[in-house]
């Protein structure tokens, strides 16, 4: 069947343990187009993992799948070298005959990340961020299992796409879905869902809802005038210095309208905009922040993000996302 | 049966605005970040109303109408002459089936906790007004027991879960529920706008107008969404407007405000 070698394609397991007293890899396996590289440890405690794809990029029909375990007491980053291209759409069948003989196979990219993190472990999912190429269509699910005790800081990030070519919001679909369960204390109670973060950017190209919009796509109203939004999720108490400095940042931001009137006016767009909610406390001893944030360009988002992980070096011993 | 003179959908309609008076969907936000500004045609209110229509139609209808349909599939009246122990096991069933729900669609607000925080208040509001209001109503015993799970914070109560359930009570069809649904959105962020400033009342019923066509495609498009990744969890709800929640989120960090959302 098909479907057991797409399966197999583009697959990856990671697990993360520790062996005397040295956090390692137990496992580390991969397929084609996926690649996986652990440069040497710097620390005892933390390890780290590039995700990488061959040609730099994810092209139309590729389905990358990864699995990830991080044993007790271990900390774990997941990395990408470069930002992830997402290459435009190959075109469906092109004739009728060729609808009518054979499903075409999918033209869409699909990236699946499932992560199980242990009692005081932590993984930090710090990739570069999404681009998007004109007509590109991306799907990402990332489902995130922790016990009781565990910590995770997880980015998710994208922008317009080429926007130095004047490619920016050309891309037909972009869709990102974020779930955080936490297992119950006891063995017999199930995990509970505490986050969803379901993102879709589609075009609907032939959809009456938007009339004057045009060649546009439909989606270019929701997003502008930013060109970079970021999701970065803090849980867990070996990230509670970070999780309280980001509210206490957030503390900070104050919107003052300007202008006399019943309607206030401020004077300007700020370039970055963004906002913090702390995560329900639904289950357990894990407290945690959701910041969402949307940023005129890249460099800005970056420094911002690199501000809301001060402190992550101390936890990791390293912090390779800001040496970037 | 004999036609009463106001349907109990006319009654929906005409009710004052649910948390009219105290939410603004992230309007105030925007306008005070200078998101959204008043100009002569409204068209910059007009932008912020349809993409806050766009992402509340794809993550929250999924959830009126599975809420509505909670209440249909298990066949409450079915057969009336059983035993009254019968449908007290119906009732705990429904009810089940809406603490699933609302927990799914707490976790989808999780990350925008003045949205979530808005949505509770008005969903508790909506079961309140359906007891006290229409004490004979078909479903009113399972707004009961869902309301005393609401109460005693075993369940969050989401508006989009009330709302589906409390129109199925009131025998509006599923299709003009999803409807009924978002139109009542606009309406509340429109007389929010008016209360702000943004447009006069007259500006504001036209606009009101305008929009209702935006309510039936954006209903149309997220009846036929292309299937994602996995719509099997989350029943194909998308939030689809990142500005507007991000500047919603803001709402407690404004230095001087009107609303509670």
């Amino acid at each position: 069947m098909t479907t057991t070698i797409q399966d197999v394609q583009g697959s990856g397991t990671v697990h993360c343990c520790r062996v005397n007293c040295k956090v390692t890899l137990s496992t580390l396996t991969y397929t084609y187009p996926l690649r996986l590289v652990s440069p040497r440890a710097h620390t005892p405690n933390h390890v780290s993992v590039y995700v990488l794809t061959y040609g730099g990029g994810l092209v139309s029909g590729d389905r990358i799948s990864l699995t990830v375990k991080v044993d007790e007491d271990c900390a774990m980053s997941l990395l990408t070298q470069s930002s992830t291209k997402v290459f435009r759409q190959r075109p469906t069948a092109s004739s009728l005959d060729e609808i009518v003989t054979q499903i075409s196979p999918p033209t869409n990219v699909v990236q699946t990340l499932s992560a199980r993190i242990s009692r005081n472990a932590l993984l930090a999912v710090l990739p570069e961020p999404v681009t998007c190429f004109a007509d590109a269509s991306y799907n990402q699910r990332q489902v995130f299992r922790l016990e009781q005790g565990a910590s995770l800081v997880l980015l998710d990030w994208f922008t317009s796409g080429r926007k130095s070519r004047g490619e920016a919001w050309q891309f037909d679909r972009y869709a990102s879905v974020n779930e955080i369960w936490v297992e119950g204390d006891a063995a017999q109670s199930s995990a509970k869902l505490i986050l969803r973060d379901a993102w879709l950017l589609d075009d609907e190209k032939d959809s009456a809802c938007n009339p004057k919009t045009g060649d546009q796509h439909t989606y270019k109203e929701r997003v502008e005038p930013y060109h970079c939004f970021a999701n970065l999720i803090l849980a867990g108490h070996r990230v509670s210095n970070l999780v309280a400095a980001a509210m206490n940042a957030f503390d900070k931001v104050l919107i003052t309208a300007s202008g006399s009137g019943g309607c206030a006016v401020s004077s300007s767009i700020q370039s970055l905009i963004w906002s913090a909610s702390p995560l329900p406390l639904a289950v357990g001893d894990i407290t945690g922040i959701v910041i969402r944030a949307a940023a005129m360009d890249t460099p800005i988002m970056r420094t911002f993000l690199n501000e809301m992980l001060v402190g992550l070096d101390a936890e990791l011993g390293e912090n390779l996302f800001s040496l970037i | 049966m004999p036609e009463t003179s106001l349907s109990k959908e006319d009654w929906l309609l005409w009710m004052e605005v649910i948390g009219g008076f105290v939410a603004s969907a992230g309007l105030e936000a925007a306008v005070q970040a200078g998101h959204v500004r008043s100009t002569p045609d409204g068209s910059s209110l007009v932008s912020f109303v349809t993409a806050s229509l766009h992402s509340y139609a794809h993550s929250a209808v999924p959830y009126v109408r599975a809420a509505w349909q909670a209440l249909d599939e298990t066949g409450l009246d079915a057969d009336t002459d059983s035993l009254p122990t019968k449908r007290t096991d119906r009732v705990k069933n429904v009810v089940q089936k809406l603490q699933v729900l609302d927990e799914e669609y707490d976790g989808l607000t999780g990350s925008n906790h003045v949205a979530r925080r808005a949505s509770r208040t008005q969903g508790a509001a909506f079961l309140t007004l359906l007891v006290r209001g229409f004490p004979a109503a078909h479903g009113v015993d399972v707004v009961s027991v869902f309301k005393t799970e609401v109460r005693a914070s075993r369940t969050a109560g989401h508006l989009p879960i009330c709302f589906g359930v409390v129109s199925n009570c009131l025998g509006i069809s599923l299709e003009r529920t999803s409807h009924l649904f978002l139109f009542l959105h606009v309406r509340a962020i429109l007389s929010a706008a008016i209360r702000l400033n943004l447009v006069g009342p007259y500006q504001g019923q036209q606009l009101l107008l305008t929009l209702q066509k935006s309510v039936e495609s954006v209903l149309k498009k997220q009846c036929e969404i292309k299937s994602g990744v996995d719509e099997e969890i989350g029943r194909g709800a998308w939030q689809t407007a990142p500005v507007v929640d991000i500047l919603q989120g803001l709402h407690d960090r404004l230095y001087s405000r009107m609303f509670n959302s």
